[in-house]
């Protein structure tokens, strides 16, 4: 018999070299000699080649073109992609001509075989390495989900939320937008991913796109199976010979079906163990494996006989010849600027206005409950209030309807136009048991000033950043505070938000990454801080630079730093999303603001590529700003005659003759 | 009951100026209705647009036009022209008037 080389890329998905290490240990089970290459190109050495992903292998090596050619003509190509994605037309590409062609689910083949490539299909099955699960009643994971990100699974996670934010679920999603291996924080692989899964009762399998009849994700299915997991999924074609409602659930309807597992212990054990059975015992992957490489024991190397001799060995995607086009950039800059310009004047009116009235430029006024004055809190829920009347109340009773934790809630209105103010204080007549402090600001300062703001009269050690239109879950601070104290290294903690409105999905779904944060702000605002990382750190950034990302940049600063913060793959808040809002606006210049922030960051990974160019203010604005900083001027010092006159000779001369000595305060 | 106190540093010395607030009231009034503007012309404006759709827009635009002849002519000599400020916008040069 010829021994079995099984080849998968070094650099490639790690999940690709899993399935790599179940077709070894499945050849040796045969009877063969078998081993696992990620470094070499398969060679006519007499052995049979099987190349796990021939789209990652043949494309991510330095080899040349007449080097992969040569591999591919000895070559057993084992594809491993959803027909429909531009892996698999990559696949395509390669693998035409292979004198045999695997795949490992039935779709792959028919797709192959659309594209007159003849392919056998590789049913995969269990091998022992994989299994570790523990006994059901000793699994302490309810619910779990494995797998990329992609729109389509994010709106189904946003849909489960009702059901899952009180169930112990590890929900681990990441972004492939480069190949995900073992240095990805919340992705697991091998030995590490079948122990999480011996964990979890239930696996959720969702499909990462809209395409019917489902593909049937037989590597994610057989590992979880395997390990004892009930596996609640979308419904799919091509799973034969497991059996739908014997071996897994296949529905449309998966908040039903969870719940019945979840309800039903005996029932989620008995799938999980039939499954297992199934896949470990009935089919395990050595049966089908087997009589395959016995066919393929006299394969002869293929010979490149047409004009693939001369064609360039496909690299992956092709970038665009051309950058994208955008002949309005000059227009969308101008009209940022316009918008931050109208803000800014509406700003100055604010404090002109305030000074009129108030005889000060920037005042706040303070509202507690009764209960405010002897409350010790754990944690300080800070809430930034902005036009936000008709949602507000929402936000609150959210808050207040937290479990296990003692809190404060600190609102910060930022001088509404609506009648947001006026709705808190009626709240917090209606409740006067609980400890809520009332900022109200007579002048609007901008977000990050009032979070700022909203920090420094916080209580707590803990402090959860939140916005007056989003909601948290009531285990959402018990939880987050928890993790922090589980992590004491840890600058911030937040969890997985489930996405509403306008553009359902979940936000906050990915685990720390440094990487990911340069490539995109994938962490809400919405997160529990530790006081002394605003202290650290310095608060949220306030100027135009970073205008709608103080956020982001605050996390830039935190990993720069070299600290990070912990995620909780659990849905644990609700985001409310619209169709328009500040970060609307930021995107009108987001590659110049990614620029400018990644000059205050330039240590940090960032991708390749990123312009700048900077903007001026428009001069009639200018001249309205101008005008109106005269105002202010005018009133400040018709504001320090009067003091003068009234105020007793050592406050004139220690506290206002200084300021008249360096001139009137902008 | 909420405890209510206002913290200002200082309270206004006599009523406000009705006339000044009045004319900041109007001035925000202003922004507001130029801020309504900006958003709604955000929404309009794309980020990227796609070539083709541009090249077949001129075409469409060519093809409707009553004066072809004229455009063509226009076209030519303006291709005409091209390497003469292509050289003079390389050396520095004020293009002619």
């Amino acid at each position: 018999m010829r021994p079995v080389t099984v080849f998968a890329a070094a650099g490639g998905n790690a999940f690709m070299t899993d399935i790599a290490a179940w077709i070894v240990e499945a050849a040796r089970q045969s009877g063969r000699e078998a081993r696992l290459e990620q470094h070499a190109l398969p060679a006519d050495d007499g052995r049979l080649n099987l190349v796990v992903a021939p789209h990652e292998h043949f494309t991510l090596t330095d080899a040349s073109d007449d080097e992969v050619r040569r591999a591919m003509s000895v070559s057993v190509p084992v594809c491993t992609e959803q027909p429909g994605t531009p892996w698999f037309n990559l696949t395509c590409e390669l693998v035409r001509g292979a004198s045999a062609v695997l795949d490992i689910n039935r779709h792959g083949v028919d797709g192959l075989a659309a594209r007159d490539i003849a392919a056998t299909h590789l049913r995969l099955g269990g091998v022992p390495s994989m299994a570790h699960g523990r006994a059901h009643a000793d699994r302490d994971v309810d619910v779990l989900f494995l797998g990329g990100s992609t729109p389509r699974r994010a709106a189904v996670l946003a849909g489960l939320a009702p059901l899952l934010w009180d169930r112990r679920t590890e929900l681990r999603l990441f972004r492939f937008s480069r190949p995900v291996d073992g240095d990805v924080p919340g992705v697991v692989f091998g030995r590490d991913k079948y122990e999480l899964l011996g964990r979890s009762r239930i696996l959720l399998n969702i499909h990462r796109d809209e395409v019917k009849p489902g593909y049937f994700e037989w590597a994610r299915m057989i590992e979880a199976m395997a390990n004892g997991c009930a596996v609640v999924t979308e419904p799919s074609a091509g799973f034969e010979p497991l059996v739908d409602g014997v071996h897994f659930v296949a529905t449309q309807h998966l908040d039903e079906a969870l719940r019945d597992l979840l309800d039903d212990p005996d029932r989620c054990a008995a799938l999980g163990d039939a499954a297992r059975a199934a896949v470990l015992d009935e089919y395990p992957l050595v049966s089908t494996l087997a009589p395959i490489l016995d066919a393929l024991e006299d394969l002869a190397p293929a010979s490149i006989t047409d004009g693939r001799r001369w064609r360039a060995v496909p690299r992956g995607h092709k970038p665009p010849l051309l950058p994208e086009f955008r002949p309005v950039d000059g227009v969308r800059a101008e009209l940022y600027r316009a918008l931050l310009d109208e803000m800014a004047l509406l700003r100055s009116i604010d404090r002109a206005r305030c000074r009129v009235v108030h005889g000060a430029d920037d005042v706040v006024t303070v509202t507690d409950t009764p209960a405010y004055a002897d409350a010790t809190p754990e944690v300080s829920v800070i809430v930034t209030l902005y036009n936000y009347a008709a949602v507000v109340l929402e936000t609150l009773e959210s808050i207040v309807a937290s479990t296990d934790v003692e809190f404060e809630i600190v609102v910060i209105d930022d001088h509404s136009r609506d009648a947001g103010r006026a709705v808190v204080q009626g709240f917090m007549d209606a409740h006067p048991g609980v400890p809520i402090r009332l900022l109200g600001s007579e002048v609007n300062r901008g977000l990050p000033a009032s979070r700022n703001r909203a920090v420094v009269a916080a209580r707590a050690d803990l402090v959860m950043v939140m916005d007056a239109d989003n909601l948290v879950y009531p285990n959402c601070l018990r939880v987050l505070a928890d993790t922090l104290a589980a992590h004491p290294e840890a600058a911030f903690a937040y969890a997985t938000l489930e996405a509403f409105g306008a553009q359902p999905g979940v936000r906050s779904e990915l685990a720390w990454h440094p990487a990911w944060l340069c490539e995109t702000n994938y962490i809400d605002a919405q997160a529990m801080l530790r006081r002394s990382t605003f202290d650290r750190h310095g608060g949220y950034r306030d100027d135009e630079l970073v205008y709608g990302w103080e956020d982001w940049e605050l996390w830039l600063r935190v990993a720069k730093a070299g600290e990070h913060g912990v995620h909780v793959p659990r849905m644990l808040g609700r985001y409310r999303t619209q169709a328009s809002s500040m970060i609307a606006i930021t995107n009108l210049v987001a590659d110049r603001m990614r620029a400018d922030v990644r000059a205050l960051h330039p240590e940090l990974p960032w991708p390749e590529g990123a312009p700048a160019t900077p903007s001026g203010l428009d001069p009639e604005f200018a001249a309205l700003q101008a005008e109106l900083e005269g105002v202010h001027r005018a009133l400040g010092e018709a504001r320090r005659r009067q003091e003068l006159r009234q105020a007793p000779s050592s406050v004139v001369r220690d506290r206002i003759g200084p300021v008249l000595r360096r001139g009137a305060p902008r | 009951m909420s405890d209510r106190s206002p913290v200002p540093d200082a309270a206004p010395d006599a009523a406000p100026d009705p006339e000044l607030l009045r004319r900041l009231d109007a001035l925000e009034a202003e922004s507001n209705a130029r801020r309504e503007e900006l958003r709604r012309l955000t929404a309009l404006v794309p980020a990227a647009v796609s070539r083709r759709a541009v090249l077949r827009s001129l075409a469409g635009d060519l093809r409707h036009a009553p004066g072809k002849r004229e455009i063509v002519r226009r076209a030519v000599a303006k291709l005409g022209r091209a390497p003469g400020a292509a050289w003079r916008r390389a050396s520095g040069r004020r293009p002619a008037t």
